[in-house]
């Protein structure tokens, strides 16, 4: 059966070991591919230590712009920078609100049997947010409104037997 | 990469080599050489300089054995030195063992200065040490390092505005909000 896109996540942080990465999420009726738009180059410059660490260490790479809808999902999927979770391989999934925003949890097994948790922290791309000001809506609104749409997003994503078990505490 | 920070990148390295060819311009040159004389009356070494804005060449030399002839000469009369014909020198001073001396150069043009054998050692090898030092700042130097400042800043420029562009530009193409695929984006609800 063709895998088929349900939806798109586009910005959750997960933190690396060389510093937070940003990430938009797509969404099939199979897998949840985590592709890498933004990563710091703060460990990797911090590393240098002393006035040019500290200058350079928050600098970032240029954002990637991902034609989610038209990318090759196998494509996707195989580069090394990003992240593919098979929803069949997902043992627990959770949304909540924690002091540092909302965070989506994942734990899954990889294709090797081992058990892995993916950590992610649900932010807002800058254009929402400034639109949503715009609007009028309070910041910790937007939030709750956009993490209230990852969920509807993995709800439509999961097998019905995952998504029962998922955890929504937002 | 995008383009604006291929081009803010270029133009920066390019800038830094033009201002590091502007300082090499300017800063004096200094140099310790040495050449051999081969025996033979019609033998002589030469060490040339030129395209200098205000040149001032300090010399310090010594001969191993025997004495030397020195010459300064412009282009036109060390070709006529070495042709064996009529010439006029800038500086001349003969049957040397040792010297110091400094020339302010009469131009931008080139300059030659010329060793050869002295007095009643026409039939040696003579070895003669020089140790110059080259002040005033060299034109093709200046110019090309001017010019590589120039362009490099007018790519760091263009390129800053590029990358002011770029991200709005590339704003648009990427998603603000989750997108349900093959859906209608649902209307916010109604507010209390």
């Amino acid at each position: 059966m063709q895998e088929r896109r349900i939806a798109v996540i586009p910005s959750v942080m997960i933190q690396g070991a060389l510093g937070p990465k940003e990430y938009g999420v797509l969404l099939t009726d199979q897998r949840s591919i985590f592709v890498l738009t933004r990563a710091t180059n703060a460990a990797v410059w911090g590393a240098l230590g002393g006035a040019v660490g500290a200058m350079v260490g928050h600098a970032v790479t240029d954002p990637r712009y991902v034609a989610y809808l038209e990318a090759d999902l196998a494509a996707l999927s195989s580069d090394d920078k990003n992240v593919s979770v098979p929803h069949s391989s997902i043992r627990k999934l959770g949304l909540e609100k924690k002091l540092g925003g909302y965070r989506l949890q994942i734990e899954y097994l990889t294709p090797e049997g081992k058990a892995k948790t993916l950590n992610a922290i649900l932010t807002l791309p800058p254009g929402h947010l400034k639109q949503k000001k715009s609007e009028g809506v309070k910041s910790k609104d937007a939030f709750k409104d956009y993490s209230r749409r990852v969920r509807e997003a993995y709800e439509h994503a999961l097998p019905p037997e995952i998504g029962a078990r998922a955890e929504w505490r937002i | 990469m995008n383009k604006g920070k291929v081009l803010l990148v270029v133009g920066v390295v390019l800038a830094l080599i033009g201002l590091a060819m502007i300082v090499y311009a300017i800063l004096p040159a200094e140099q310790t050489s040495s050449e051999t004389i081969p025996n033979g009356a019609q033998n002589a070494i030469y060490w040339s300089v030129g395209g200098l804005m205000n040149g001032n060449v300090s010399l310090n030399f010594s001969v191993d054995t025997g004495t030397v002839n020195v010459y300064v000469f412009d282009k036109t009369n060390y070709d006529n030195f070495g042709n064996g014909v009529a010439f006029d020198v800038i500086a001349y001073a003969p049957n040397l063992t040792a010297g110091v001396f400094s020339l302010d150069l009469p131009g931008s043009g080139q300059y030659y200065l010329v060793f050869d054998h002295g007095i009643y050692s026409q039939n040696i090898d003579q070895v003669v040490t020089v140790k110059v030092k080259i002040t005033g700042t060299s034109i093709m130097a200046l110019t090309v390092g001017v010019a590589l400042l120039v362009v490099g800043a007018i790519l760091a420029i263009v390129g800053v505005m590029m990358r002011r562009k770029e991200p709005a530009a590339q704003k648009t193409q990427g998603p603000t909000d989750v997108v349900m695929v093959g859906q209608q984006t649902p209307p916010p609800p109604p507010t209390k």
